[in-house]
């Protein structure tokens, strides 16, 4: 048996999946589903309901909430392969010669985004010809890296009750707050390279970013560079709520897939055999939902030393603070939107006017979840 | 008359061999059995090392 | 009788018409069948709609900004690059030493795959580090947006557009101009007549059909411009590069409704035929 993978940037991989399997082909037989997507794919029909290949043990090694997040109607529609979360990185040798403190590792002494904006504008300047910048988001443009910034500012909702409307919450005075702050670092203070989220985190381990809003996923590339970097919690809004971003990629076998019942075994295996996720993590560094892995990284000793210490706060904040991207079935579409919305008002659009527009252009594709 | 003899001798005989050799390729693959297709984006590329593992566990 | 001399042509014909029906003609009835239907996520099934879908897609806002951003860029690139490829395809019959090198040159870009050209000049066109960014600062010029600007990305995307066509299109008037019997221009001299003139009243009169071949062509290949949106500009900044294509794609494989996407499509044809009807009118008439 041979697994051939295929690799496709972010964007490319989410079309690849509407293009093959919204044709019913059968040319793919395991792919990774965005947990918000999980019940978008389900109505569309593309997963393959996992109920009777997978055993009890195998459910048991994973946490609840990652397996509860994946069933859908009492269906298992696709298993965790893992969760995440975002930490502030910064880069020591750019704070060190501007002579600036270097955040505290402390979560209860985290930054506010008022105290990062104003150390990032010092940290904002030029050096032998190359630009470097303040402050660099990981995922430039896409709401789960963003949407924690409107739910600090205590936006609690963004789509209705019953997932059909979004006026009024994606466009909520919050959203415009946070969207104006976004729109700020790059346009107001300029302390952001307006780049696309591909290109973000070589600028940081090429040295052009003072602070990096990131994933634990980016550790090998950092360490891989040779960075002399260090690790701080996520900021939040001053007088807010501290909020951070997680959510886990999913694996699902596709509903057209002619090898269903290997497809599922080998999910089964990569996403909660112990081994398997403990070998995920060694390599990925991504949060585990795997509850052995998780315990390991708690007490074993040979997690204490950096950077895998991070994990612990990387566990920390996937339970007391991390938020969920809203679920809709039409998640797909918002998503789409967003995105394009965030990347108008990163070049200079007008935020309440992007939002509204938004809004609009979101409500009139949910209509077609309605009928 | 020959030429043409010749040549059409020399096409069959290519097709057929080509025959047989795809044939026996289909006989091993069926062997070897079944390839599963994963779609992914380059951060979980990174971690395929995990699905190999699972190739080595099968083939025991 | 007659069958046996038509024989030997049809058999010829076949394979290609078989390839035009089932390549061309079936997905494109296709198209228009599947305009009339919608599709029920909740019910999983197929219901018969009938105009519903272009209603939906008319009294779109962002749909009608595609339809104003695709007749803006036509009718400014369609004659813009016929004309550029008029003049370069002149240009080119000039004998001069090392016209060789110069026509190779500008075979380039038809060489090169118009995504892989897209990516290219979107690494040229970068606002901070771009190479064109350098060149204008040579000369005092402030970096600019290019396509990150709302009123420079349309602009930018004709630039690469025309660059990328004018090569091809003067191929076909270089063997246009080729064909014109050379007595004529003789004829011409002998008359007196100046190089404007000759122009004038012999070469243009002669490339009629040539002329209206490339216009019809590139007015069909410019209506259907996808790849810059798809891969610089997604559609922005604020849907200024937002072509019908675009938004037809979009629609078909990120909002997963085929159906509208059909819709859109018909329209689309609906105004390139209408187009290319006035043109062909304009510049079509009679051989002289």
């Amino acid at each position: 048996m041979k697994v051939n993978v295929e690799s496709l940037p972010f964007d490319k991989m989410f079309e690849a999946i509407e293009v093959r399997l919204g044709a019913k082909e059968d040319s793919i037989d395991i792919l990774l589903v965005d947990a918000p997507m999980v019940a978008n794919y389900t109505a569309k029909g593309y997963l393959a309901d996992l109920y009777s290949y997978v055993g009890e043990k195998s459910k048991g090694n994973i946490t609840e909430t990652s397996l509860g997040a994946g069933t859908i109607d009492g269906k298992l529609m696709a298993l965790p392969l893992n969760s995440s979360t975002v930490n502030l990185y910064y880069n020591k040798e750019i704070f060190k010669e501007k002579g600036i403190e270097v955040p505290p590792e402390n979560v209860d002494e985290r930054w506010t985004w008022e105290k990062v904006v104003d150390v990032a504008k010092k940290l904002t300047y030029e050096k032998d010809g190359r630009q470097i910048y303040g402050l660099c988001f990981e995922q430039i443009g896409r709401p789960y890296q963003l949407l924690p910034l409107a739910q600090s500012l205590g936006a609690e909702e963004f789509v209705n009750k019953d997932g059909s409307k979004t006026e009024g919450y994606t466009n909520s005075e919050e959203m415009v707050k946070a969207c104006q702050f976004y729109y700020d670092t790059f346009n107001t203070w300029n302390i952001s390279p307006r780049i696309s989220a591909d290109d973000a985190v070589s600028y940081f381990t090429g040295g052009q970013v003072a602070m990096f809003i990131g994933g634990p996923w980016q550790i090998p590339s950092m360490t891989e560079a040779g960075m002399d970097f260090g690790i701080a919690p996520h900021p939040y809004f001053e007088g807010g709520e501290v909020v951070t971003p997680t959510g886990s990629w999913y694996v699902g076998v596709s509903n057209y897939s002619k090898n269903k019942e290997e497809a599922a075994k080998f999910v089964e295996f990569i996403t909660t055999n112990d081994d398997a996720c403990q070998m995920n993590y060694d390599i990925g560094k991504n949060l585990p939902c795997n509850i052995h892995v998780l315990e390991a990284i708690d007490n074993d000793s040979a997690y204490e030393s950096f950077p895998d210490n991070s994990m612990k706060l990387a566990v920390y904040e996937s339970i007391n603070t991390a938020k969920a991207r809203p679920q809709m079935a039409g998640y797909a579409e918002w998503q789409s939107v967003m995105e394009k919305t965030y990347s108008d008002i990163m070049n200079g659009s007008n935020p309440k006017e992007a939002l509204d527009l938004a809004v609009a252009e979101i409500d009139k594709q949910l209509e077609k979840y309605k009928k | 008359m020959k030429k043409l003899l010749s040549i059409l001798l020399c096409i069959c005989l290519t097709a057929g061999l080509t025959a047989c050799r795809k044939n026996n390729e289909d006989i091993q693959e069926a062997g070897n059995s079944v390839e599963l297709n994963f779609l992914v984006m380059p951060d979980i590329e990174k971690v395929s090392d995990v699905f190999k593992e699972y190739e080595k566990k099968i083939q025991l | 009788m007659r069958w046996k001399r038509m024989a030997a042509p049809l058999l010829f014909l076949t394979p290609a018409m078989l390839g035009i029906i089932v390549f061309k003609m079936v997905p494109i009835l296709q198209g228009v069948i599947d305009s009339f239907f919608q599709y029920s996520f909740i019910n999983q099934k197929t219901y018969f709609s009938g105009f519903q879908n272009y209603i939906d897609a008319l009294t779109d806002p962002i749909f009608l900004n595609s339809i104003k951003v695709t007749m803006i860029f036509n009718i400014i690139v369609n004659p813009l690059q016929v004309l550029i490829s008029f003049g370069l395809g002149l240009l080119l019959m000039i004998r001069i030493k090392g016209q060789t090198t110069f026509r190779t040159i500008h075979l380039i870009p038809i060489t090169v795959s118009f995504t892989v050209a897209c990516i290219l000049w979107g690494v040229l066109m970068n606002p901070e580090q771009g190479l064109l960014n350098s060149v204008l600062n040579l000369f005092g010029i402030p970096n600019q947006q290019f396509l990150f600007d709302k009123a420079q990305a349309l602009p930018s995307v004709i630039g690469i557009a025309t660059w990328k066509g004018v090569g091809y299109w003067a191929l076909f008037f270089i063997s246009g101009l080729e064909e014109i019997p050379s007595q004529l221009y003789e004829a011409a001299a002998i008359d007196g007549s100046g190089p404007w003139n000759t122009l004038i009243h012999i070469t243009i009169p002669q490339m009629k059909r040539t002329v209206l071949f490339v216009v019809v062509s590139d007015t069909i290949s410019n209506f259907l411009l996808f790849v810059p949106a798809y891969i610089l500009t997604n559609g922005g900044p604020e849907g200024s590069t937002d072509f019908m294509m675009f938004e037809i794609f979009k629609n078909a494989y990120t909002y997963s409704n085929v159906n509208l996407a059909s819709s859109m499509i018909v329209l689309l044809l609906v105004i390139m035929l209408a187009v290319v009807g006035i043109e062909s009118m304009l510049l079509g008439g009679r051989d002289e």
